[in-house]
């Protein structure tokens, strides 16, 4: 039961933390003055975070079934 | 039905076993190389593609920096995809007709030289009109990514031509041919999009 508090506790914590941070005035996704710019920062980010995930998630899967 | 000693010499599949599928370790290797490769060229085209997006007044390239040759260069591309295709002609017969197999990798090899040639002559007409390294962040990211290409480009022909010396000479090499094609396909196939976001 006390587990269970605890685990509710850090569930909203965890879903109220990402409301918490403003403008990040480092992140030039954020701080960019062109609009354009600004989507091409975030595309790139998207791009460059998706890329290994896919290029490896797409490896193991031709491995896998290769091998299966 | 095929022995070990009759399969064809460029599968990717290589007979370890009766009814086993085994991946040679250089394929396997090449591959997981390829995959760092295409991040690595990725990273230049996102950090090339926010330069040309956050430039000064939109203008791209800079005032008073020469226009790449974007005509001539579209041959060159044109050269390049056609040793691909050379190459994979060349992967088909070599399983049935050998000599012929062969002669494709040859003119897949000379295609390769022909692009690395040009692409050279080009060079050498841009230094002259202005565009160098240190000219402007156009020339900078031009040179950093064709001429990353161009390296990756010599190492393949270098591998190539020597995998198709060594065939000639009669030695098998199932596994580095193939291993070869993956890594010329990589530079074959990365080529168009740097000549779209590049030169385009």
């Amino acid at each position: 039961m006390r587990a269970m508090k605890f685990r509710n506790r850090l569930l909203v914590a965890a879903a109220v933390f990402p409301l918490i941070p403003g403008t990040a005035w480092a992140c030039p996704a954020c701080m960019v003055g062109d609009p354009k710019t600004a989507g091409i920062y975030l595309g790139s980010t998207l791009v460059m975070s998706a890329l290994p995930l896919f290029l490896v998630g797409g490896l193991a899967y031709w491995l896998w079934r290769r091998h299966s | 039905m095929n022995s070990p000693a009759t399969l064809p010499e460029s599968r990717l599949t290589l007979p370890a076993q009766a009814g086993a599928k085994h991946l040679p370790n250089s394929v396997l290797g090449m591959i997981i190389f390829i995959i760092a490769e295409i991040m690595f060229f990725a990273a230049l085209m996102s950090a090339h593609t926010i330069a040309r997006s956050s430039a000064l007044g939109g203008l791209w390239p800079p005032p008073g920096q020469p226009r790449l040759p974007v005509e001539r260069t579209a041959i060159n591309t044109g050269v390049l995809l056609l040793s691909g295709v050379l190459l994979w002609l060349g992967n088909r017969y070599m399983s049935t007709t050998p000599k012929v197999g062969r002669r494709y990798v040859a003119g897949a090899i000379v295609s390769g030289i022909t692009f690395v040639s040009m692409q050279g002559v080009e060079w050498v007409a841009l230094l002259r009109e202005g565009l160098t390294q240190t000219a402007s962040t156009y020339g900078a990211f031009f040179y950093l990514i064709v001429g990353a290409h161009a390296l990756h480009a010599v190492v393949a022909i270098v591998a190539l031509t020597w995998v198709y010396v060594l065939m000639c000479l009669g030695r098998r090499l199932p596994a580095m041919f193939a291993a070869t094609q993956i890594f010329w396909y990589f530079v074959v196939i990365v080529w168009p999009v740097i000549y779209l976001r590049v030169y385009l």
